[in-house]
This record gives C-alpha cells, structure tokens and sequence, in this order.
C-alpha cells in the first residue's frame, strides 16, 4: 500500500507532464500557424532546426573577437611599459605618444563593451520572437564595431611600436 | 564508521550516476542530437577546469578541434550535408581558438612542440576534406546520372565498401609525464555513405563550406609556422627584441580572417529570420 503510494505522485508526473508540454507545444504551433504565412513557416523551421547551431556559432565568433581582444591589450600593455619605464626614463620620449596610447587604450574599453552588447542581443535571439531579426542586427552591429575596431587598434600599435623602434636606436 | 563510509560512498554513486552517465552517453553526440548540447556544456566545463595552465588550455582546445573533425567525418557519414556545413565551420573556428591558445604558452618548448602537432593535425583535416568533398561530388554525380528515387538501397552498398572508420582520423595521446602530443595519423576521408538526408543544393554548399574552411586552415597553419619561431616573451634578453618580439606576436593577430569569418557567418544566419 506504501509503496503504491509512493509509486503514484512519480506515475502521475510521468503521464502529466508529457501531456501539459504536448499541449503547450501544440498551442504554441497552432498560434504561429495561425499567423504565419507558408513561407515565412519554412524559414521558421528552417531557423528552429539551425538555432542551437547559430549561438554556438554567434558564441564562437565572440570567443575568437575576445581572445584576439586580449591578446591585442597583453601587446598594448608591453609596449605601454617598456615605453614609460625604460625609454622615458633614458629621455626617449615619443610626440604624441599620449594621444594615440590613450586612443587605443579607449578602443579596448568599447570592444569589451560590444562584444558584452553582442552578448546580450545573442542572448536574446529566438527564432519565435518576432524581434529576432532586430537581436542579430544588433549583434552584427555590435562584432563589426568591436572587429573594426580591433583592427584600428592593430594598425595604431604596429606604427606606434615602429616609431619607438627607431626612437629606441637614437642618442638620448 | 564502516556504515557512515558505505552510507557516504553510496550517497555519492547515487549523486555522480547521472553526470557520469550523461558524461558516457554523450560522448558521440553529433550536432542535432538531444544529447549535443550536453556534450558541448561537458567540454566547457572542462576547458573551464583546465584553465589554470595556458598549456592545458591549449591542449583541450587541439583535442576539442580533433572532436568536431570527427563529428564533420560522421555527419558527413550519415549524409547529413546541412549539419556538417555548420560543423566545418566550427571546426576552423575551433581550430583557431586551438592556435591562439598555444601562442599564449610561455614555455617556448612546449609551444613549438604543440604549433608543430596541431600544424600535422590540420594537414590530416585538410587532406581528408579535399577526399570528402570529391566523394560528395562523385555522390551527387551518381544520384544525378541514375535519377536515383531511392537511394538508399544503392547507398549502402557504397556504405559497405566505405573506407575505415573516420573516427580513428585524429588521435589525441597524452603520456602521463610528457607533454601532451596530437598525432595525425593517415587520416582516412570522412567518406560520405549517402546523399540521402539532404538536396543537391546542400551537397553544394558543403563543398563550397569545405574548400572554404581548408583555405582558413591554410591560414591557420601560416600562423602556426610563426609560432614555432615565436620568442619565449619571458625569455627576451633585450629591450630591442622585445619590440621585435611584439611586433611578430601583432603580426600573427589575423583580424581580417575574423572579419571574413564573421561577415560570413552572419550572412549565412541573415536570411533565416522573418
């Protein structure tokens, strides 16, 4: 008796559940069939069979812009030290070197800021939410700020470090 | 106190069986499998994990990027085209994240060591793609010449005589002392058994993802040359090598492959949503 007892609740929710999320499931189809056209169905089946694979995605290519972020600041870094404690302090200074360090050093703080923007529109992106596309715009938006930024930042750093090259052979 | 210890041991069989198992079953999930996403959440907790060391970082992340070699082998396999587009794709990027992971190992030894497997790993990649992509072709070719119906009765007959299995194409051996080392072994082709599970549209399109991700690969094992003849940053001697040494490591950030990558990427998703 106890233990039909304690059987019950466990053969209840196996039977109850799967029907309350069949009938959730059906409900939700039968809203979007409602309001869908054919075709806009066919992409919304398409985009449910690729959603999981598209965040992995969307997630890698934020992984890849981080590291490649990181790896641009750990240089940035270097060349800011080497240029204030060993250059400066044998009266090397560079023209303008505060100006362009600074820049540079702000580019980080956006990249990071976008990429966290990106983040949250990724987030965000179902393929059943009818503000989907508005989530990847922003997105899209987001990664090419944080890349094209990366890229400035790429090309500042290579001139920079180039200039305290040559500054590095004169005589003090 | 014997109890206490039996009653604890059993507590925790009982706590770790499902994780484990999860652990066991998941382990040849393939993209569009229930049990993927499990996967995947394994492997980052894993990396999470092995983050104390740049080195041990770097190695999970090659063995990550042999992972979804095989998981393309297979899909390719079972002539699910639309999921191994999606695959290839991640295992450039995987494979990426692979090489940015060594270029942050201080230990100039262990990094050449690494660069230099991963370097034979993407060799292997490359190789058994180019052999998928003409056996993709040939398939595609055959279906189209027969006006095949049903294919599968013909397909398995391709399936039999297929090449051995591609999960032996990448090996990730680790000894217990020495560092861990990748080998490529001869990299038998993921030789697609059917066209079956997608269109001919599909089949194009794979082969287009794969000539694109070995030309990325090419890319990467560009980079990976470099990282060879990378200085130790912590063994620079002079300051005039440091310069040169950043300016070497600046070199080898290839933001316009991620540009590419990126535009790429999101074009392929641009058209899904309504």
């Amino acid at each position: 008796m106890n233990k039909t007892l304690l059987l019950l609740p466990l053969i209840l929710a196996l039977f109850i559940f799967p029907n309350i999320v069949f009938a959730q499931t059906a409900a939700e189809i039968n809203k979007l069939r409602s309001t869908l056209s054919t075709t806009e169905q066919s992409k919304l089946r398409n985009c449910l069979s690729l959603e999981s694979q598209m965040k992995t995605d969307l997630s890698n290519l934020m992984v890849l812009t981080g590291t490649m972020a990181v790896n641009l600041e750990t240089i940035y870094t270097k060349t800011e030290s080497y240029y204030r404690n060993t250059l400066t302090t044998q009266n090397k200074t560079l023209p303008g070197y505060d100006n362009t360090s600074s820049s540079i050093s702000q580019n980080f703080n956006t990249i990071r800021e976008s990429i966290n923007r990106s983040r949250e529109a990724s987030n965000k992106i179902s393929c059943t939410s009818r503000e989907a596309k508005n989530y990847f715009q922003e997105y899209r938006t987001n990664m090419g700020l944080a890349v094209s930024l990366l890229k400035q930042s790429k090309e500042e750093l290579t001139q920079l470090l180039l200039k305290l090259k040559d500054l590095e052979t004169l005589n003090p | 106190m014997l109890k206490i210890l039996t009653s604890a041991v059993l507590i925790l069989s009982i706590l770790l069986f499902p994780p484990a198992t999860l652990a066991f079953v998941s382990q040849d999930a393939l993209p569009g499998d229930s049990l993927y996403p499990v996967k995947r959440k394994l492997e980052d907790a894993v990396l999470l994990f092995a983050s104390i060391t740049p080195s041990t970082k770097a190695w999970f992340a090659v063995a990550y990027s042999g992972r979804r070699y095989k998981e393309t082998a297979s899909l390719i396999n079972k002539g699910k085209n639309s999921d191994a587009i999606l695959t290839v794709k991640e295992l450039v990027f995987q494979t990426d994240i692979a090489a940015e992971e060594i270029k942050k190992i201080g230990n100039s030894n262990q990094r050449a060591s690494l660069a230099s497997n991963l370097k034979q790993t993407i060799e292997g990649y490359s190789k058994g793609l180019e052999e998928s992509k003409k056996q993709v072709g040939i398939q595609v070719a055959l279906a189209k010449d027969n006006n095949l119906t049903d294919g599968e009765e013909t397909f398995d007959e391709i399936d039999n005589a297929a090449s051995p299995s591609p999960s032996s194409s990448a090996k990730v051996t680790a000894s217990p002392r020495a560092s861990p080392t990748l080998k490529a072994t001869n990299t038998p082709s993921p030789t697609p058994a059917t066209t079956g599970g997608g269109t001919q549209s599909d089949a194009q399109d794979l082969q287009d993802a794969i000539d694109d991700a070995r030309a990325d690969l090419e890319g990467i094992q560009d980079d990976l040359d470099q990282i060879g003849d990378l200085p130790n940053p912590e063994d620079v001697s002079s300051d005039s090598s440091l310069i040169d040494s950043l300016l070497i490591d600046l070199g080898n950030i290839d933001i316009n492959g991620l540009d590419s990558t990126l535009n790429s990427t999101l074009n392929k998703y641009n058209s899904l949503f309504l």
